[in-house]
C-alpha cells in the first residue's frame, strides 16, 4: 500500500475535503496516469494496465481511510457498503430484467450509470440516518 | 446507555475536543456518547474513564433496561 491515513484525515472547515495535499497529489497523480493511459491506443494490456491501476487506486485509498476511522466511523462505513452492495445487487437483477424485456439485450453502459447512482444514494442516505441515530 | 461523560468532563474543564482526542476518536463520537446515541465498545468505554480520571467504567457508564433486551 503507497497512501499513508494521515493523508486521508478529516480535518476542520467547510472547504476540507477529507484529505491533506499529499492526498490530493497521490489521488491526482494515479488518476493523472489513470487518463493518459486511457489516451494510449487500446489493446489488450493497456486496457489491464487501467483497470488495475484503478482497482489500485480505490482499494490503496479506502484502506487508508478506514485506518483514520474510528470505532463508530467503522460501523457507519460497513453498514452503508453492505446497503449499498445489496441494493446494486437488486438493481443489477431489476435493470437487466427491465433491458433483456424490452431490447433482448443488456446494455452495459446503462446498468453501470444505474449501479453507480444507486450506490451513490443509498451509501449516502445510510450515513445520514446512521448519523443521526447513532 | 446512560452516560456522565459531560458532568465529568466540565468538572476537568476538557472539552469535547480534548477528549475527543486523548481516546483516539472524533468530537462527533464524543457527541455521540455524551447524547446516549451510541454504544461505545469495552475498550473505547475503558479509554473513556481513563481521559476522565475515574476507576471504573459504571462510573462513567450505566447500563439501562432497554440495553438488556438484546
Amino acid at each position: 500500500m503507497i497512501a499513508k491515513p494521515e493523508w486521508f484525515k478529516k480535518g476542520k472547515g467547510t472547504f476540507n475535503f477529507g484529505m491533506t495535499w499529499q492526498g490530493a497529489v497521490y489521488l491526482l497523480a494515479t488518476l493523472s496516469l489513470i487518463f493518459i493511459g486511457m489516451m494510449l491506443p487500446q489493446d489488450i494490456i493497456t486496457t489491464l494496465t487501467i483497470g488495475g491501476l484503478f482497482l489500485f487506486l480505490i482499494i490503496d485509498v479506502q484502506y487508508a481511510s478506514l485506518k483514520t476511522m474510528d470505532e463508530r466511523e467503522r460501523l457507519h462505513y460497513s453498514i452503508a457498503m453492505r446497503n449499498m452492495a445489496w441494493g446494486m445487487i437488486v438493481t443489477i437483477v431489476m435493470v437487466s430484467l427491465v433491458m433483456l424485456n424490452f431490447n433482448d439485450e443488456v446494455n452495459l453502459g446503462v446498468l453501470i450509470v444505474a449501479l453507480g447512482l444507486v450506490g451513490f444514494i443509498i451509501n449516502v442516505t445510510t450515513r445520514y440516518k446512521l448519523e443521526k441515530s447513532n | 446507555m446512560k452516560t456522565r461523560i459531560k458532568e465529568h468532563r466540565k468538572e476537568l474543564k476538557m472539552t469535547q475536543e480534548e477528549l475527543a482526542e486523548a481516546v483516539n476518536v472524533t468530537r462527533q463520537t464524543i457527541i455521540a456518547l455524551e447524547q446516549g446515541r451510541y454504544n461505545p465498545s469495552l475498550i473505547l468505554a475503558y479509554k473513556v474513564t481513563k481521559a476522565l480520571k475515574k476507576e471504573y467504567i459504571e462510573d462513567i457508564f450505566e447500563l439501562e433496561n432497554e440495553d438488556f433486551k438484546y
